[in-house]
């Protein structure tokens, strides 16, 4: 028998209260409104008081996208929720995110060219996209964000249902998503679908915050002063600019320059303001730096 | 068919209370029970997400979205047309508003 014991005092038994079990006579709650009366989960169908639904999770994004590309999915007419769970990753994680992919990718290379390796081009443009974004990133023009997009689709039947989710995933395929129906995860794809802040697909992608002004369907470059003329295309987007030199005031709606990395592409610096023959420029008395400085979002 | 689309954006309190130090400093205190003398004064969750949601909502403003807060009712209405869509449409939600 030991001399001496050591124990964790437990903490002391309480009697718990009675579980009321007449459930018919509690108070009905607004929870009891809002929950389905029946669901039934199923391979290719999520079923809602006998209505099927079916979710879609975006797992391929394409590289290179135009300001407003998921309006084209929005507006092609299918009825669907779509979804978009954005979480923002701390700078100084995702600093250290891209310093170890660099770190990976490169030593990578340089192993393979010391041995005499022809070059991966898959790892040749992740270290590209990861050494490009890390001066922006310590600069604090761009975050890093992770970003989860999901679709659910909803029918009356289970045949409309699969001709449906076709629809929507041939509308994604043509603007370059790579979409999967997530069978046996549609519980999951529905609560991620539910406006509940809750992930629980974990599909994610990483995108910087130019990527993600773009992504979102309701934004849209278009910068074009009320009675302007073609002043140029955007980089990239290659949507025209129009600016009217005479405007007053010089723009009404200062909102329409929001996405500052293809303003900067069009708009010249302070010393090439252009001005007319014999019409010497004139800045506007209500606002310093007239139309340019509102283009550049002052 | 005519549709209309509906934007919703769900604001969470992740990220919200700042460093993971208030809450360490909080875990501490509950365990050595000295609350009572080095408290940490701060915003409550409540205050930081009303604090973001005002931002976001400012954000969202400025690009001409023109975002509108729920109230408790209208969100267990979206709930419930999320959850049950024929049915929130057959049988909407009767809930009274209180009157403050």
């Amino acid at each position: 028998m030991p001399l001496l014991t050591i124990r964790r005092r437990l903490p002391p038994v309480r009697p718990s209260r009675p579980v009321p079990t007449d459930a018919p006579f509690l108070p009905r709650t607004v929870l009891d409104q809002i929950a389905p009366t029946d669901v039934e989960q199923r391979r290719d169908a999520f079923l809602v008081e006998n209505l099927p639904a079916a979710g879609l999770a975006v797992t391929a994004l394409p590289r290179t996208i135009v300001p407003g590309w998921l309006r084209g999915v929005c507006e092609q007419g299918l009825p669907f929720d779509l979804a978009v769970h954005i979480r923002r990753i701390p700078s100084d994680v995702a600093q250290r995110f891209l310093d170890r992919q660099v770190t990976v990718h490169g030593s990578a290379q340089r192993f393979g060219a010391s041995r005499g390796r022809i070059t991966d081009t898959a790892q040749d443009t992740a270290l590209e996209d990861a050494a490009s974004l890390r001066m922006p990133l310590q600069r604090g023009q761009e975050q890093l964000f992770r970003v989860g997009i999901y679709g659910l689709v909803r029918a009356t039947s289970t045949s409309a249902l699969g001709g449906l989710v076709r629809r929507v995933r041939e509308a994604c395929g043509r603007i370059g998503i790579h979409t999967r129906e997530t069978r046996f995860q549609h519980l999951q794809a529905f609560r991620s679908c539910l406006p509940q802040l809750d992930d629980e697909l974990q599909d994610e992608h990483y995108l910087h915050t130019s990527g993600l002004a773009a992504l979102l369907p309701w934004s849209a470059v278009r910068l074009w002063m009320p009675g302007g003329f073609v002043w140029g295309f955007a980089r990239g987007a290659r949507t025209p600019i129009g600016i009217n030199l005479f405007a007053n005031p010089p723009l009404t709606d200062a909102n329409v320059a929001v996405l500052p990395v293809s303003v900067r592409a069009v708009v010249p610096a302070q010393a090439h303001r252009p001005t007319l023959p014999g019409r010497p420029w004139r800045r506007h008395p209500g606002r310093r730096g007239g139309p340019w400085r509102a283009l550049r979002g002052g | 068919m005519l549709l209309e689309p509906h934007v919703y954006l769900v604001v969470g309190r992740e990220g919200t209370a700042g460093s993971l130090l208030r809450p360490i400093v909080g875990w501490f205190m509950r365990r050595t029970r000295r609350r009572s003398r080095l408290s940490v004064a701060g915003p409550s969750d409540t205050d930081l997400l009303d604090q973001r949601g005002e931002q976001v909502a400012l954000a969202f403003d400025a690009i001409g979205a023109r975002p509108r807060r729920l109230d408790n009712v209208e969100i267990a209405e979206l709930l419930f047309s999320c959850w049950c869509p024929e049915r929130a449409r057959r049988q909407p939600l009767r809930i009274e508003r209180s009157a403050s």
